[in-house]
């Protein structure tokens, strides 16, 4: 009985910790943030007209006058970057998943097309959006390749690492019974490729948001990635800081809950996949 | 291939011209040797002041000068190339002075004079107007170009020749330039709605292809560049078409005006001189701006000049032959708080402008003028 119960509480537990941890994580990072930026602006002696503190931040978006002009100015901004990053995201993650499937069936497409990949990363990307822009126009189109593109290189080397670290014998019992390339891909492959998968995910977060400023910046004119470059030269450092602080709340907060729904579905995966390890 | 042979012939070009400007400087040398004499005569009560003012700058030494420029070293600084090269700054005093080149993505004038990373910055009513609105102790002490370089340059088989003509077209503005454009719309009540702005760099190239219809510049840089690569362009000047604003100001410090009054009127003795030689030979800066402080840039003698002589025309005008170089009267000042209104600017004239130094410079030595 007492062995039901704990079989019965523990994955409960499990997911209650997994879901409660990244949030605790965020709290964590964000007290870290303030801390560094509080004694950065200690030892660095920086002008307050130009350096912002939390506190002059706090009062920027909550406390101050036009408090609420000034909420809706960041929010607008960050919904505008939060939807160029979003598609980015996806578009280069769902990107990474497929060609890795391919590279990992076809070794050729792989030895043909990877030089070539890396090649086109190591192109800085400041220098190839104008090119993209040329190519993809100026709307959210242009924003998702260059947001995708950040997000798929680093994607794709450690998908393919994930689709080929399934288990041989898994592979060579399907094989056996008749299972052609495709189905050992699908049933063998892509679930135990699924920690490959969340890590990139993880990582793809930050490097989304830098790809949708950077298109906005250098292509569409919109959203926070611009907005911030004409604060400096209206010298509103206060929208300067405060979208900075934003952005990089929100980037904790998306990884974190990425890192959340990791926890429970290796809790669900990971056992099922490999039993042995 | 070509770009090898076409260095070659830079370099060739650049080795001839050197030894031009040899030979120029000579004959400038023999000019100002036998003009010497003739100006000192001129400035009758200047060779008083003169003669007692770099003796008693002189033993006082200012230090170090520090001007942050407000774009990158090319001939829009020509004055202060000269008057560094000319040893006018080290007449007034000062050890040493560091022009610190701006561009695309460097740091803003004000944030640098701000954070007194520079003593003296050159920048514009717009920018320097919104610093002090949102609190930094700044003003403007003079104003180089009596007339707003802005322009809308287009190509000249479509060209645009008033405001109305950018109606229906797309037009590439830089985001540095943003406040401008926003007031240049209100001022001349256009409809914002029927322009399509789009997000550019300084590159000129999305307007030679056609991907956009204008391109907002200063009229002394691109439409240059792109003249002297057989494009043929045309220009609207934001100032002929209802924007009053002047630019390239000189912008300080409160408490250097206040503390360092001296220092900032020899600053600005030197560079009166340094333009005013500039003014009476444009290829005189940009020869020193494609070769000295420029070199590396790719700025070529030729395009600098031809900036050079639209310098002089936005900086001279009526007023400064009667006022002097940098002045800005009264009525000028009303305009440009007028036209800072429109990009929703609502700052006083004393807020912003102290023209007070400069005019004890023209008051100490009239032969500045």
């Amino acid at each position: 009985m007492s062995t039901a119960t704990q079989t019965r509480t523990a994955p409960a537990l499990r997911f209650a910790a997994g879901v409660l941890r990244p949030l605790l994580n965020v709290i964590v990072t964000m007290t870290a943030v303030i801390v560094l930026w509080i004694a950065f602006l200690q030892v660095y002696d920086l002008d307050p007209l130009v350096a912002k503190s939390p506190v002059d931040i706090f009062h920027y978006l909550f406390t101050g006058a036009d408090a609420g002009a000034h909420r809706s100015l960041v929010s607008s901004g960050l919904g505008r970057t939060l939807l160029d990053a979003g598609f980015g995201f996806v578009a280069g993650l769902a990107a990474a998943v497929g060609v890795a499937v391919v590279f990992v069936l076809l070794r050729s497409v792989e030895q043909a097309l990877l030089p070539m990949a890396v090649v086109v990363r190591s192109v800085p990307l400041v220098a190839m959006t104008p090119l993209i822009t040329l190519i993809f126009g100026r709307g959210l189109m242009a924003t998702t390749v260059i947001s995708g593109l950040i997000v798929f290189f680093p994607a794709l080397v450690t998908m393919t690492f994930g689709l080929r670290s399934a288990s041989r014998q898994a592979a060579d019992l399907c094989r056996a019974y008749g299972a052609g390339d495709w189905t050992i891909a699908r049933k063998v492959m892509l679930p135990s490729a699924v920690p490959a998968f969340f890590a990139s995910a993880r990582i793809g977060v930050p490097g989304a948001l830098i790809g949708a400023m950077l298109a906005e910046w250098l292509s569409t004119g919109q959203g926070l990635g611009y907005a911030m470059l004409k604060d400096s030269s209206t010298f509103d450092y206060d929208h300067l800081w405060a979208s900075v602080a934003v952005l990089t709340a929100v980037s904790a907060l998306a990884y974190n809950i990425i890192a959340a729904i990791e926890t429970v579905a290796l809790a669900r995966f990971a056992p099922n996949i490999r039993p042995g390890t | 291939m070509t770009r090898s042979t076409n260095s070659d012939g830079r370099a060739f070009a650049a080795a001839t011209d050197r030894r031009l400007f040899l030979r120029r400087g000579l004959q400038l040398g023999g000019a100002a040797l036998l003009g010497g004499p003739l100006l000192a005569a001129c400035g009758g009560s200047d060779s008083s002041s003169s003669a007692s003012s770099p003796t008693a700058s002189g033993s006082k030494s200012f230090g170090e000068l520090t001007l942050r420029l407000s774009w990158i070293k090319n001939v829009e600084f020509a004055g202060s190339y000269i008057a560094d090269s000319k040893g006018y700054y080290t007449d007034e005093g000062f050890s040493k002075v560091t022009l610190i080149g701006g561009g695309p993505s460097a740091t803003p004038m004000e944030t640098d004079v701000v954070t007194k990373k520079a003593l003296v910055a050159i920048s514009a009513p717009d920018i320097t107007g919104a610093a002090v609105a949102k609190g930094a102790p700044l003003k403007i002490i003079g104003a180089q170009y009596q007339k707003n370089p802005f322009c809308i340059m287009s190509m000249a088989k479509a060209p645009i020749a008033k405001p109305e003509d950018m109606y229906g077209k797309k037009i590439g503005v830089q985001a540095g330039n943003e406040s401008v454009w926003a007031a240049y719309i209100k001022a001349t009540g256009l409809d914002a709605s029927k322009i399509t702005k789009v997000p550019v760099q300084f590159d000129p190239l999305p307007l030679t292809q056609g991907t956009v219809d204008g391109w907002f510049s200063f009229v002394t840089n691109e439409p240059n560049a792109l003249r002297l690569k057989g494009f043929k362009v045309a220009t609207m000047l934001l100032a002929d078409t209802g924007y009053p604003l002047v630019s390239e100001t000189y912008c300080v410090r409160q408490d250097t005006i206040d503390k360092q009054r001296d220092l900032l009127k020899a600053f600005l003795r030197a560079e009166i001189k340094g333009w005013k030689a500039n003014i009476a030979d444009p290829a005189l800066g940009a020869k020193l701006a494609a070769e000295t402080y420029g070199k590396g840039l790719g700025l070529t003698t030729e395009e600098q000049t031809l900036e050079s002589k639209d310098e002089s025309e936005l900086m001279v005008s009526a007023d400064t032959k009667k006022n002097g170089l940098f002045m800005v009267t009264q009525a000028l000042i009303d305009e440009n708080i007028k036209t800072l209104k429109y990009g929703g600017l609502d700052i006083t004239a004393a807020k912003l402008f102290d023209l007070s130094i400069l005019e004890e410079v023209y008051k100490e030595n009239p032969s500045l003028i």
